[in-house]
């Protein structure tokens, strides 16, 4: 379902709750793309400077094209974030991060629906034990020792397998250098086999 | 030669825990490499994919527990809080929509703020050519030298000049917009007329350049604050019968307040400190703060105990203390990196009017 953003802001500046919540929704999934939450689990700071901004750029009439609102927000989340990482990693302010260059690409706030349905697809032809691990930690939300305990694979074996899966449906959605690097360097003492 | 950590590491482990301590050196390391950044980036895309739309609670959901909890189904409630507890981001989302508070975005002004602000290259250019730099210039290297000549000398220590004529040094990154705004805010051509509000600190050189004018002769009113080169002009005429001390009331600048300069005086004489007073509204350089940042006298109108104070920060950001009330004001410190140029408004428990500051 695809989102009203320019009708949400309008909400947004009246001080509506729920409108707030889905800009709220909208930030953080920008956060989660560029792996904020691996440095700290507190962004409130940065979410507050940018629907701020969003409010009072929409009260001074600069945001007049909804389908822009998406993008404008990704731009600002992403800058203030990477402003906040180059100061914690102590990099160069006007140097460019590789994380930053990786996460230039323009990426969909939520996962489209029939980039989803592609990749099940592709889940399905996988090998039926990878399918059933895949399955099981994506649509059942298994942790890997819960799969583990339930498919009696050892947990190394799992994760083994599981990146193996990970690798294949890599390969098949955006082909190029082969993703599975040295998997067999990440075997543990668990795996059995 | 091609970095290998990421494949050295559980790269499964690190997208299910990545704030693990064994991940410490990865953490620190992939956003600074090539090949580790676009492997960590396609695992990132491919795990959120799969995961979908349906890896969080839905947005209703989680607005509803974050404004009524004990409202939403036991069993609901209780997936939910498991849920939260071990996802970060959804914990963020929660505590920003609990700190929700539609009042500051009605309070907040409609300024503009652009994504992407010019480099500073860009920006010392357009200063730079600007007509109304050189007048600036001008006043910047001349009015202190003229202010300390002319001041009594017991009073000479009571007033920072480069309090009120520090200059615009470029904001931090993360406020690089707000640094934008503030010099395009200048005035545009001397003579013309500026959009209200004028920025604070032409308030500020405007009554500087009053208050060296006491024993110049007398001229005209003032005309309307627009430019540095209609300061230079209008420099020279004194304000009738008031002299530096007295208020002066700014004329044709739009929203500016009424300042009385005795006050400006004394609030700027202690750079990291700040008294409010109702009615007006107080200036701080932020560039003449000490790191332990800006004490903030906020008068408690009667009120003993604790003072319950909301600081709003011009970019919406907040902050909430509880400070003590001694001799009917309380104190707090707002740190200097806490603080960006702009009004701050601050809110006081019960139905005490609000009051402003700014800093600039």
């Amino acid at each position: 379902m695809s989102e009203d953003w320019g009708a949400l802001l309008e909400r947004l500046v009246e001080g509506d709750r729920l409108a707030f919540a889905r800009f709220n929704r909208l930030v953080t999934g920008f956060l989660r793309q560029l792996r904020a939450y691996d440095f700290q689990d507190d962004w409130d700071d940065l979410r507050q400077e940018v629907i701020v901004a969003l409010v009072q750029n929409a009260r001074a009439g600069r945001l007049r094209e909804p389908a822009a609102l998406v993008g404008y927000t990704r731009i600002m989340t992403r800058n203030k974030f990477m402003d906040r990482l180059k100061r914690r990693l102590r990099h160069q302010e006007k140097e460019t991060l590789p994380w930053e260059e990786e996460t230039a690409r323009a990426l969909p706030a939520t996962p489209d629906g029939e980039e989803a349905a592609a990749l099940w697809s592709a889940v399905a032809d996988l090998p039926g034990d990878e399918r059933a691990i895949v399955e099981g930690i994506y649509r059942q939300g298994r942790t890997y020792q819960e799969m583990s305990d339930a498919s009696g694979i050892p947990l190394g074996t799992l994760k083994r397998r599981l990146r193996e899966a990970l690798a294949r449906l890599r390969r098949r959605m955006a082909p190029g250098p082969d993703p599975i690097g040295p998997v067999s360097q990440t075997t543990t003492r668990q795996d059995a086999s | 030669m091609s970095c290998r950590r990421a494949f050295e590491i559980d790269l499964l482990a690190y997208l299910a825990e990545p704030r693990e301590a064994e991940f410490a050196d990865f953490r620190d390391h992939y956003p600074r490499c090539a090949d580790c950044s676009a492997e960590l980036a396609a695992w990132t895309e491919l795990d959120a994919r799969l995961h979908g739309g349906g890896a969080h609670p839905e947005v209703e959901e989680i607005a509803a527990f974050a404004q009524a909890p004990n409202e939403m189904d036991a069993s609901a409630r209780g997936l939910l809080e498991a849920h939260v507890r071990g996802c970060a981001s959804c914990r963020d989302e929660l505590h920003g929509l609990r700190a929700f508070d539609a009042r500051g975005f009605a309070a907040a002004p409609a300024e503009e703020i652009r994504p992407e602000a010019p480099s500073l290259g860009v920006r010392l250019r357009r200063l730079l050519w600007h007509p109304a730099f050189a007048y600036g210039l001008l006043l910047l290297v001349a009015a202190p030298t003229v202010f300390w000549l002319l001041r009594p000398l017991e009073e000479s220590g009571s007033l920072a000049p480069t309090a009120v004529f520090s200059d615009h040094a470029p904001a931090e990154a993360e406020d690089r917009a707000a640094a934008q705004e503030m010099i395009e805010g200048k005035p545009k051509v001397a003579g013309k007329a500026a959009p209200a509000p004028a920025p604070a600190t032409v308030v500020q050189r405007r009554e500087r350049a009053d208050a060296l004018s006491e024993s110049a002769p007398e001229a005209e009113s003032a005309p309307a604050l627009e430019s540095a080169a209609r300061m230079k002009s209008a420099a020279e005429p004194a304000p009738a019968a008031e002299g530096p001390h007295g208020a002066m009331a700014m004329r044709g600048a739009g929203g500016l307040m009424a300042a009385d300069s005795a006050a400006l005086r004394e609030n700027l004489a202690a750079a990291n400190e700040l008294t409010l007073t109702r009615g007006a509204r107080p200036t701080i350089g932020l560039r003449n703060l000490p790191d332990a940042g800006l004490r903030l006298g906020v008068p408690a109108d009667g009120r003993s105990g604790r003072l319950d104070l909301r600081v709003i920060a011009p970019d919406g950001r907040e902050r909430r203390e509880q400070p003590a009330v001694d001799a009917d004001a309380a104190w707090l410190v707002l740190p200097r990196d806490w603080l960006v140029p702009g009004v701050y408004r601050v809110e006081r428990s019960g139905d005490l009017p609000p009051l402003e500051f700014a800093v600039r």
